[in-house]
């Protein structure tokens, strides 16, 4: 039975001209998992907010849309909160309650369900998401993944029979949105709720999903299942959303079925190698040293940082991986003086950070980048932030997003606007934290020829990072952090080879092969 | 006091209101004074911070000065600072009044102690269980604040849009900030409101339940308070116990009512102590059969 059926369904957002969404049709059955993707802006968002109605944007529509049957323009209020759920990307902005608890019962309280009814479906939800036991838990500690789960199993207390998803895993790191999508899995299969996602990162959710939906420019380009709707190469930009396998299937023109998953390409790609240089140490003058720091936010506390040491040449590309939590962040805080450790030394090109002069610290040496780059940003436009500064030297052109509010920015163009503005005072040293959050696989690629140009220009790179692609596509050399310390260092490609865990899916299906 | 910490907000919330409301409308030495120790003995049970005592006696002194400097009421002056007389009635009054400030505060430490956050919105339930969720979101919403002042400004920094260090650079940069926060806050609040109507916020009348259950310890400690207010409170209405301070010092005439009033209102005083001891008996001997 259909859950969802769409016919001819169109959409023109109130102050444009050009449709957002043009003549959509497709139907979704009862208990299916279905993966949209598509470019930014190819109406991902749109449609899911067209389904929603508290969210549907101003705007004109025509066509038909159906929920079971019902237009969903007409369903009530209540129906709409109690039937159809809503996750939007940013976990810490959804969040309204202070304890775990009243986060939980809030869709519950707002439909005034009483407290038998409420705490039943709460208990079974509790357990099923491990917040048992954690109910006056403060929400503001939990970390990033944990309050996606939390957002998520608050929405499925009111039992709804269809489930939306905009790009749920984009601020999340790799570790969380494993978790996430799992759970999306299991609440699929085991509760039986339809779940619609949109998302630009496809590669734990291909192999999961009933259908996949392409999307670009505002229609729907494929629908149907994964198999058959990569039976053939896609577009260019719908395939830079795709998982490594499907990606490297397409590149390398290998024959047979397309391989959804790192299982599947295993088989496909188990013999294929690709000579690649290692990566190896610049020998430049040390750009960064860091010796022997300890750091931690207050006297009683534990310490985040406990004998971490690094050095990066001038020239050199490093990248920082380890689990959340370890200290990755604070390390590039330390780095760039703005936390001071308690022990230890932290020397910019042999310098102490408290030896440089006013303004010469910031304006020219060293430059970071934090993991939440809104902060960047503090005019009403993009353009006002840049104001008469010097753009020609810029890896990107930012002037078209010059008109914008860098809250109306995708996240991968924050992180673009972001990386020019770091670059403004030409920095010798560039720290950068999860750079590409929200970045497809095109960007991706454009934004690591930036980096190497850089580099090889002399810019010391340092990025802290779970993304292993990228890392593969420029780094030169790989450092693992854990508890607090760097535990080892070595090329790329020797890096990689060595892990199991941190290192592209590409070296994952080709044992070693390729990275 | 892990006894009072367990208890069920509203019997708390009803001892503190009675104990404060009974001994500022007596304003009777005697009664302040009982307060007082119960209220150190609550406290010094909480394992309230010696520091923090050391601040309330300072206060302590500060009002007990003030009141017979200032006031010149009172028949009986013990000595002069110039021309003003400095009463025996005045310093009586004013110890008084020292000593009742200093209970309310030790009161309130350890209140503050016993009631979070949640216990609050607890107690706000009843009335208005819109109110008290726009409370909890109060209470998320100003350490995330804060928490994104932080990122903010380190951010500006290290990208060196922050200026010099003068005072008017300095002030710029802090408006930056200040305006890149709100703008932070906004964009916020409209998430969270979306958010909130998509789980159907205003869809309906709220309901709210709370995970503090009624023990029948809590509904013996309700009794008990409420019997011990009404065994304080009605002598004192029907028959004349207030304590004069001025032109004399005039206690009340000693009487059966007065002494029921005065009893009842120390077992008031004491009954969180008294419970505190019980249960950690009871919990001894507990432990001591397992």
């Amino acid at each position: 039975m259909e859950i969802l059926t769409a016919k001819d369904l169109s959409f023109t957002y109130a102050k444009s001209d050009v449709p957002a969404l043009s003549g959509v049709s497709f139907s979704v059955s009862e208990g299916q998992f279905v993966t949209v993707c598509g470019p930014t802006g190819g109406g991902k968002s749109t449609l899911l907010r067209l389904i929603k109605k508290e969210m549907t944007p101003a705007g004109t529509t025509s066509g038909e849309l159906l929920f079971r049957g019902v237009p969903v323009a007409e369903l009530s209020l209540r129906q709409s909160a109690e039937s159809i759920g809503f996750v939007v990307q940013r976990p810490e902005e959804q969040i309204v309650s202070d304890r775990v608890g009243g986060e939980l019962l809030f869709g519950a309280q707002s439909l005034g369900y009483d407290r038998e009814r409420a705490m039943r479906r709460a208990a079974e939800i509790a357990d099923l998401f491990g917040f048992t036991g954690r109910f006056s838990d403060r929400t503001s500690e939990l970390s990033g993944g944990r309050k996606q789960l939390l957002t998520l199993a608050s929405t499925l207390l009111t039992s709804p029979s269809l489930l939306l998803l905009d790009e749920p895993t984009s601020r999340l790191d790799p570790v969380a949105s494993a978790d996430l999508i799992s759970m999306l899995v299991r609440i699929n299969r085991e509760l039986g709720v339809t779940v619609i996602v949109a998302e630009h990162d496809t590669s734990r959710l291909l192999s999961v999903s009933d259908a996949v939906m392409f999307m670009e420019g505002g229609k729907i380009t494929a629908f149907g299942p994964p198999e058959e709707v990569l039976s053939e190469r896609p577009s260019d930009a719908v395939l830079s959303d795709m998982p490594t396998p499907v990606r490297l299937f397409f590149d390398t023109g290998v024959q047979g079925t397309c391989p959804l998953d790192v299982k599947a390409g295993r088989r496909v790609f188990s013999g294929y190698t690709e000579s690649k240089p290692d990566g190896e140490r610049k020998s430049g003058d040390p750009a960064l040293q860091i010796e022997h720091v300890y750091y931690r936010y207050d006297r009683g506390g534990s310490d985040v940082l406990r004998d971490a040491s690094l050095t990066v040449n001038r020239g050199e590309i490093r990248f920082i991986f380890g689990g959340n939590g370890c200290g990755k962040s604070t390390l590039l805080h330390c780095a760039a003086g703005l936390y001071k450790p308690y022990s230890g030394k932290v020397k910019l090109f042999g310098k102490k950070p408290s030896e440089y002069g006013d303004g010469e610290l910031y304006g020219g040496c060293v430059s970071l980048l934090c993991q939440d780059v809104s902060g960047a940003f503090t005019y009403e436009t993009v353009g006002d932030q840049f104001r008469g500064a010097d753009l020609s030297g810029l890896p990107f052109d930012v002037t078209p997003l010059f008109g914008r509010h860098p809250y109306d920015l995708s996240g991968g163009e924050l992180q673009i606007a972001a990386l020019c503005l770091a670059l403004l005072s030409h920095p010798r040293l560039l720290l950068l934290d999860e750079p590409t959050k929200g970045m497809d696989a095109s960007l991706k690629k454009k934004f690591s020829e930036a980096l190497s140009s850089l580099a090889s220009a002399g810019v010391a790179i340092v990025i802290v990072s779970h993304d292993t692609e990228l890392a593969a596509q420029c780094a030169d050399t790989c450092s693992m952090m854990f508890d607090g310390g760097i535990v080892c260092t070595a090329p790329t490609g020797e890096f990689m080879r060595g892990n199991a865990f941190y290192t592209t899916d590409v070296c994952r299906m080709t044992g070693g092969g390729a990275i | 006091m892990i006894w009072f910490d367990k208890c069920n907000p509203f019997p708390v919330l009803i001892y503190y209101v009675a104990v404060t409301a009974l001994s500022a409308v007596f304003n009777n030495p005697y009664y302040t004074a009982v307060l007082l120790v119960s209220a150190v003995a609550a406290f010094v049970m909480c394992r309230g911070r010696l520091r923090a005592a050391l601040s309330f006696c300072v206060v302590f002194l500060l009002t007990f000065i003030v009141n017979p400097i200032l006031s010149k009421k009172g028949a009986t002056p013990l000595l002069f600072f110039g021309d003003s007389p400095v009463t025996l009635e005045a310093i009586v009054y004013g110890l008084n009044s020292a000593a009742l400030i200093t209970a309310v505060m030790f009161l309130f430490y350890v209140f503050t102690k016993t009631v979070d956050s949640e216990k609050l919105l607890y107690l706000l339930s009843p009335f208005s269980a819109a109110a008290a969720m726009t409370v909890s979101a109060v209470l998320r919403f100003a350490p995330l604040y804060v928490r994104q002042a932080k990122v903010i400004s380190d951010q500006q920094k290290a990208l060196g849009f922050q200026g010099g260090q003068s005072i008017p650079a300095r002030l710029r940069s802090g408006a930056r900030v200040f305006s890149a926060l709100s703008t932070w806050a906004l964009e916020n609040g409209i998430t969270a409101a979306d958010s909130m109507a998509c789980r159907g916020y205003g869809t309906g009348k709220r309901s709210f339940y709370s995970f503090f259950p009624f023990k029948p310890s809590d509904r013996v400690f309700i009794a008990a308070e409420l019997l011990l207010t009404a065994l304080c409170a009605v002598p004192a209405i029907l028959f004349d116990c207030s304590f004069n301070y001025y032109p004399n010092i005039e206690p009340p005439a000693m009487s059966v009512p007065l002494a029921v009033s005065f009893t009842a209102f120390s077992l008031l005083s004491f009954l969180p102590v008294i419970f505190e001891i019980t249960d950690r008996i009871k919990w001894k001997y507990l432990l001591q059969k397992i």
